[in-house]
């Protein structure tokens, strides 16, 4: 047998039999139904960054004590950095799919470097939130220790939800960030093989 | 002239390329959930994309670039201890052409033994797609096809030489 018949008798293997039809119409409802849900997202994430900018701007403007105007700075500065970091990772995520496969390789590791270097920085705030959590704890505990006896449900939702909403972001930036990980270990993997 | 309803527009695409698009998907995942999940990725990543399309490529091209970057992706989103568990075929194998559905799943699993480059250009020649067509695919020299696919195609031969 001749490398054509060969290759002929792959092709028609290939394609050969009853070709699946696809289920189109539950293929576009998914699409809106995703398309929906991400949209919503990257609104979400754009609405918590403008309510946190009003409430510090409106902060800055009543004359705050130092601390205040610390914590307000510091906070504008994280949301500067959080929106530069939604564009990185996000740029291209819509249109990108159609380039052709080296362009697309290369984005997808600059966005997913990004992202690593994003949820990292996000980790490192958390561990700081952590810290002066716990070293506030005791000073907020001792000045406030009258009102927490007479009223312990103060305590548990001030304190206790303070270190709860810490802890589940800490769990899910640490479950993100061993995803998109994993993610560019495989794209490392593949991107020298894939280039020209 | 009239433009083309985005939702007209991608059923269309998927009713013309649907065959194509479904072998080349099988190509990249491990079973039926995954070639579910991934077929609905490439719908919405093709309806996000459309819009930017301006025929600068043929449709063909396009919706191709499309699935091998998602498959791309795909697997790399795998984690390296995830066993495969079945082969998964795009058509349904009807009685009295046991045969020929045992051969299309040998193919499938040879191609997919590929290492992943290999692969990709395996499954677009498979596809009828030219030269051209896989450079501008994939990104790469159509001279760089040429030495690959040649590479490519003797790698598929010893697979299928090797497995009863």
């Amino acid at each position: 047998m001749t490398q054509d018949s060969e290759w002929t008798d792959l092709l028609q293997q290939w394609k050969g039999g009853q070709a699946a039809e696809l289920p189109v119409d539950t293929l576009l409802a998914g699409v809106k139904r995703d398309h929906r849900k991400q949209v919503v997202a990257v609104a979400g994430e754009l609405a918590a960054a403008a309510l946190l900018v009003a409430v510090y701007t409106v902060e800055l403007s009543n004359n705050p004590p130092p601390v205040i105007i610390t914590l307000a700075v510091a906070s504008l500065v994280f949301v500067a950095v959080w929106l530069t970091q939604l564009y990185r990772v996000t740029r291209g995520t819509w249109r990108a799919p159609a380039e052709n496969g080296v362009s697309y390789l290369n984005l997808t590791l600059q966005r997913r470097r990004a992202a690593v270097r994003w949820l990292l920085f996000v980790q490192t705030c958390l561990w700081a939130a952590l810290a002066f959590g716990m070293a506030w704890l005791p000073w907020k505990l001792s000045v406030d220790w009258e009102m927490y006896r007479a009223e312990p449900w103060r305590g548990l939702v001030g304190v206790g939800g303070y270190f709860f909403l810490l802890t589940a972001l800490m769990w899910s930036i640490r479950r993100r960030l061993g995803r998109v990980t994993l993610e560019l270990a495989g794209l490392e993997a593949v991107a020298p093989s894939m280039d020209a | 002239m009239a433009v083309e309803p985005l939702d007209t527009r991608l059923k269309r695409l998927l009713v013309e390329h649907g065959p194509g698009i479904g072998r080349v998907v099988s190509g990249y995942v491990r079973n039926a959930a995954e070639h579910q999940d991934l077929m609905q990725e490439l719908a919405l990543a093709l309806w996000r994309a459309l819009p930017g399309f301006r025929g600068e490529c043929s449709e063909r091209t396009f919706v191709f670039r499309i699935v091998h970057n998602l498959g791309v992706n795909h697997i790399t989103r795998r984690k390296p201890t995830e066993p495969p568990t079945e082969v998964p075929d795009p058509s349904p194998s009807p009685e009295g052409r046991a045969h020929q559905t045992q051969q299309r799943l040998r193919l499938m699993g040879a191609v997919k033994s590929l290492p992943l480059p290999q692969r990709q250009i395996i499954m677009l020649a498979l596809e009828d797609c030219s030269h051209a067509e896989i450079a501008e695919v994939l990104g790469i020299t159509v001279n760089n096809v040429g030495v690959r696919l040649n590479r490519a195609r003797e790698a598929l031969r010893q697979l299928l030489g090797e497995k009863p």
